[in-house]
C-alpha cells in the first residue's frame, strides 16, 4: 500500500512537470509560403500548452476552404512527458501579392501567447505542376448558367451553378458566391440531381448544386462576379497497398467560374401614369363579395395582383373608397413562390366595407399599369366602375347620434313629390353702394364728437353762461317767492365777486373801488347789506321787485 | 332699371311655364350678375337647374337662397327634395359657431338691416353729444355712451351676419380627389354629384377640400362650385 502511494506521488510530480515545467509557446506554420491563386494550402497553429483555446487570426485576404482540423499528441520519452496541440485550416488566396497573416492568440494561466506572423506570397503562376496536382486541378470545374442574356429591370433571371466532376469529389461547397449590386438575390430550393455525360472524350458527372433567382433593380450589365467552389478530390498517390490496389488520397481543390454577361435593360420611356413598378406577366383582379346588401351586412372587396413578375417590389393599387361606407384598414395577403420560371403568386389587399346609408353608391374604376415582359410593352388594366346598392331603411335610425344626423333626417322628412313652384321676384336694381365708407364716416364723426366733449370751453361763452345761470337762479327764486330768495341773491353776488377775485370777507368800499367805479361799488355794498337784512326781517312785495331790479342792474355791471 | 329686371324675370317665368327651363335659366342669369344676393332669384335658378336634372347646381342655388334668407321655406323644401335624390352625396363638415350665429342673424334681418340699425344709434349718439355740448351741459354722459355701445354692438352683429361660408359642392357627375394638385398623383376618393366639403384653399385649377369625414383631397376646380359666388 505504501508502495502504491509512492508511485502515485511520482506520477503526479511527473505530470506537473510536464504541464508547467516547460515554457508554453504558440507557433504558426504553413505548408507553402509561395502559393498560386486559388491553390489550397494548410495553415497550422500549434502549442505545447495543455490548457487554453487557440484563437485563429482573421484571414482577411484568404478564404477558408476547410477546417479547422484539430489534433492532440502526448509523448512520454524517458519519463519525460510532452504534449502538442494544433489547429489547422485549408485556405486559398483571393488575390495576388505578398500578405502577412496576423498572429493567432491564446491565454494560458493569465498569460497571453501570440504566434509568429507568416509571410505568404501569392502568384498567379506559382502552382506546382506535379502530376497529382495537375490531376486534382483537372478533376472538376464549375460553371454559372443564366436563364437569359438580356432582361429588363425587374425581370427575374435564374442562375444555375453547375459542377462537372471527372473524378470523385467530396465536400463540394461554395466558398464565395457572386456578389451583385442593385439586385435581389434569392436561393431557390431544388433537389440536387446528377447525370452522367460525355465531356471532351471523358465521362463526367454533371451536378447542378445551386440555383439562384436574381431580380435586378437598376439597368447595367451583370457579369464578372466570381464563384469559388471547394471540394476534396480523390487522387491516386502512385503507391499500392498490400492487395496491389492503388492508394488514393483526398486533395483540397478550388474551382472558380465567372458569371456570363447579362444585359439589364431599362424599362422603355413613356410609362403610363398608373404604372407603379410592376414588371412581368401580371393581372389585376377585383373581387366583390356582393353588390347588394341589406341589414347589417358588409361587403368585402379584394384587390389582387397575380401572375409572374417582380412581386418583391411591385405595389398593389389601393381601393378608391366609395361614399356611404365605412372602410376599414385592409388586410394584406400574399402567396409568392420563386421557381425557375420566375416569381409566381399573388399579393392582395382585402377591404371590409360597412354601409352607412341606404342608396346606390359608385365603386370607382381602377386603372393599373405594368410592363409586360412577353410583349415588351406597358399594358394598362382597367376595372370598370361598379354599383353597390344598400337597401336598409333602418340605417337612417342608426344615424341618430352621428354627425350626419341632420342631413339624413332631412331626407327622412315627408317631402312632396315635386319641387315647389317659382317664387315671385322682388327684384330691385342693386346699386354698387358699399355701406362700409358711410359706416366708417359715421363712426369717425361720433368719435370726434366724443373728443369734443372733453375739449375746454371758450372763456367768453363760459362768462356768459355763468352770469346767465346765476341771474336765472335768482329770478327763479324771486318769482317763486322762496323764503331764501335773498340768500340766493347774496350767493349770486358772492359768486360774481369771487369770479372777480374778491372774497366776501374782503368786501369793503376800498376794495370794490379798485375794481368797479364808485357808484357801482356803493350799489353793490347796499345790495349786500339789504340782502343780509332781508334774510332776518320781512320785506314788502314792492321791495322784492325793487331789490330784484337793482340786482339785475348791478349784475349787468359785474 | 327695376322695370327692365321685372320684364326679364317675367319672361323667364313664362319660359319656365312652357318647360323651356334652359332658356329661363339664361334669362335669370342675365339678372343674376347684379342680384347675386337675391334669395328669390337663387331659388328660381335652383328650380331651373332641378328641372334640367342638374341636381348639383340646383343644390348650390337652393343653398345660396338659404344663405341669404334662412327662413325661405320653399328653398328649404326644394333643397330637401334634391338631397333625397343625392343620397350618395357626402355632406359638408359642420359649420363653425360664428357662421351659425351669422345665419341666425340673417334669419332676423339682412346684414344691411343690421348696419342701418347701427346707423340709427350712431346718429342718436351724435345728436346727444351735440346737445350736451351746446345746449344742455347737465345732460348725463351715460345716454350717449349707451347709444354708442349699442351702435358698436350692432355693427359687430352686422359684420357677423355677412356670409363667409367656405362650402363647395360637386356639380359634375363625379369628382376624383387626389393626394396632390395633379391628376398624376394618387387618387384618394371619388365623390358623386352634390357632395359638399369645406374649401380650404386653391392652387391654379385645383381646390383643396376638407370632407365631412375629415379626409382632405385636391379636386378639379371645374367640378366644384362654391356656395358663395366669387366677388367680381
Amino acid at each position: 500500500m505504501k508502495k502504491i502511494g509512492k508511485q502515485l506521488l511520482i506520477c503526479a510530480v511527473l505530470l506537473h512537470s510536464a504541464a508547467f515545467g516547460q515554457n508554453a509557446s504558440l507557433t504558426a506554420s504553413c505548408s507553402k509560403t509561395t502559393v498560386g491563386l486559388n491553390e489550397p494550402f494548410r495553415i497550422t497553429f500549434a502549442t505545447n500548452a495543455r490548457k487554453g483555446t487557440i484563437t485563429p487570426p482573421n484571414f482577411e485576404k484568404f478564404i477558408v476552404v476547410s477546417g479547422p482540423y484539430k489534433s492532440n499528441q502526448t509523448q512520454i520519452i524517458n519519463g519525460k512527458m510532452s504534449s502538442q496541440r494544433s489547429i489547422a485550416y485549408e485556405i486559398v488566396a483571393q488575390e495576388e501579392g505578398v500578405f502577412t497573416l496576423p498572429a493567432a492568440r491564446m491565454k494560458v494561466s493569465g498569460q497571453e501567447l501570440e504566434s509568429n506572423r507568416l509571410k505568404i506570397t501569392v502568384k498567379a503562376g506559382a502552382k506546382r505542376n506535379s502530376r497529382a496536382d495537375r490531376n486534382a486541378r483537372e478533376s472538376f470545374n464549375v460553371r454559372i448558367l443564366t436563364s437569359k442574356k438580356s432582361v429588363y429591370v425587374g425581370e427575374p433571371i435564374v442562375l444555375k451553378f453547375r459542377a462537372t466532376l471527372f473524378d470523385p469529389v467530396r465536400d463540394l461547397s461554395i466558398i464565395q458566391a457572386p456578389n451583385f449590386e442593385n439586385v435581389l438575390q434569392q436561393q431557390l430550393e431544388f433537389k440536387q440531381e446528377s447525370k452522367r455525360e460525355v465531356v471532351g472524350n471523358k465521362i463526367a458527372t454533371v451536378l447542378d448544386f445551386d440555383k439562384r433567382l436574381i431580380l435586378p433593380n437598376k439597368p447595367g450589365t451583370l457579369g464578372g462576379q466570381e464563384l469559388k467552389v471547394s471540394g476534396q478530390v480523390q487522387v491516386p498517390t502512385g503507391r499500392r497497398d498490400f492487395f496491389n490496389m492503388p492508394l488514393t488520397k483526398f486533395v483540397p481543390q478550388v474551382a472558380t467560374a465567372k458569371i456570363p454577361a447579362v444585359k439589364i435593360k431599362p424599362l422603355p420611356e413613356g410609362a403610363p401614369k398608373h404604372f407603379k413598378g410592376g414588371v412581368g406577366e401580371l393581372k389585376l383582379v377585383r373581387v366583390i363579395s356582393r353588390t347588394e346588401v341589406s341589414g347589417s351586412e358588409s361587403i368585402t372587396i379584394k384587390l389582387r395582383v397575380e401572375g409572374t413578375g417582380n412581386f418583391n417590389t411591385l405595389e398593389v393599387p389601393e381601393l378608391i373608397q366609395p361614399e356611404g361606407f365605412d372602410v376599414y384598414d385592409p388586410k394584406y395577403n400574399e402567396n409568392i413562390r420563386s421557381s425557375e420560371l420566375g416569381i409566381r403568386g399573388y399579393k392582395e389587399y382585402e377591404y371590409l366595407l360597412v354601409p352607412q346609408y341606404p342608396g346606390s353608391f359608385i365603386l370607382p374604376d381602377i386603372q393599373w399599369s405594368y410592363f409586360n415582359t412577353r410583349t415588351e410593352r406597358y399594358e394598362t388594366i382597367t376595372i370598370a366602375t361598379d354599383t353597390l346598392n344598400v337597401e336598409n331603411p333602418a340605417l337612417s335610425g342608426v344615424q341618430e347620434t352621428s354627425d350626419l344626423e341632420e342631413a339624413v333626417k332631412r331626407e327622412v322628412k315627408t317631402i312632396d313629390d315635386d319641387i315647389r313652384y317659382l317664387q315671385d321676384d322682388n327684384l330691385e336694381a342693386q346699386g354698387t353702394s358699399n355701406l362700409f365708407p358711410w359706416t366708417f364716416g359715421l363712426l369717425m364723426l361720433a368719435g370726434l364728437l366724443w373728443l369734443w366733449q372733453f375739449a375746454p370751453e371758450r372763456g367768453k361763452n363760459r362768462k356768459v353762461n355763468w352770469k346767465k345761470e346765476q341771474l336765472k337762479i335768482v329770478q327763479k327764486a324771486f318769482a317763486a317767492e322762496e323764503e331764501q330768495r335773498y340768500g340766493t341773491m347774496l350767493n349770486a353776488l358772492e359768486y360774481g365777486l369771487v369770479k372777480k377775485g374778491i372774497h366776501l370777507e374782503q368786501v369793503r368800499r376800498e376794495v370794490l373801488e379798485n375794481v368797479y367805479d364808485r357808484p357801482i361799488a356803493n350799489r353793490i355794498l347796499d345790495l349786500i347789506e339789504n340782502c343780509n337784512m332781508a334774510q332776518y326781517a320781512p320785506v314788502a312785495a314792492s321791495d322784492n321787485a325793487h331789490q330784484l331790479t337793482e340786482f339785475e342792474e348791478v349784475w349787468e355791471q359785474i | 332699371m327695376g322695370t327692365d329686371l321685372t320684364s326679364v324675370t317675367d319672361s323667364a317665368r313664362a319660359l319656365y311655364d312652357l318647360g323651356r327651363y334652359g332658356e329661363a335659366l339664361e334669362k335669370y342669369r342675365m339678372v343674376y350678375a347684379s342680384q347675386a344676393e337675391n334669395d328669390v332669384l337663387c331659388y328660381n335658378m335652383g328650380n331651373c337647374y332641378a328641372r334640367m336634372g342638374e341636381l348639383g347646381e340646383a343644390k348650390v342655388f337652393f343653398e345660396r337662397a338659404l344663405i341669404y334668407a334662412p327662413n325661405n321655406i320653399d328653398a328649404q323644401h326644394n333643397l330637401d327634395w334634391i338631397n333625397l335624390r343625392l343620397t350618395d352625396a357626402l355632406v359638408a363638415p359642420k359649420e363653425e359657431l360664428v357662421e351659425w350665429i351669422g345665419q341666425w342673424e340673417r334669419s332676423i334681418m339682412s346684414p344691411e338691416g343690421w348696419t342701418f340699425l347701427a346707423w340709427v344709434f350712431l346718429t342718436a349718439t351724435m345728436a346727444l353729444l351735440v346737445l350736451r355740448r351746446t345746449k344742455n351741459r347737465s345732460l348725463n354722459w351715460r345716454w350717449p355712451f349707451t347709444t354708442t355701445a349699442l351702435a358698436l354692438l350692432l355693427l359687430g352683429m352686422s359684420y357677423l351676419s355677412i356670409p363667409k361660408i367656405k362650402t363647395g359642392v360637386v356639380v359634375e357627375r363625379n369628382s376624383y380627389g387626389y393626394s396632390e394638385p395633379s391628376s398624376n398623383s394618387k387618387r384618394l376618393i371619388l365623390l358623386s354629384e352634390g357632395s359638399a366639403g369645406t374649401i380650404l384653399g386653391t392652387n391654379n385649377s385645383w381646390v383643396y377640400v376638407e370632407l365631412g369625414d375629415g379626409r382632405l383631397a385636391w379636386f378639379d376646380v371645374d367640378e366644384w362650385e362654391s356656395l358663395l359666388p366669387a366677388p367680381d
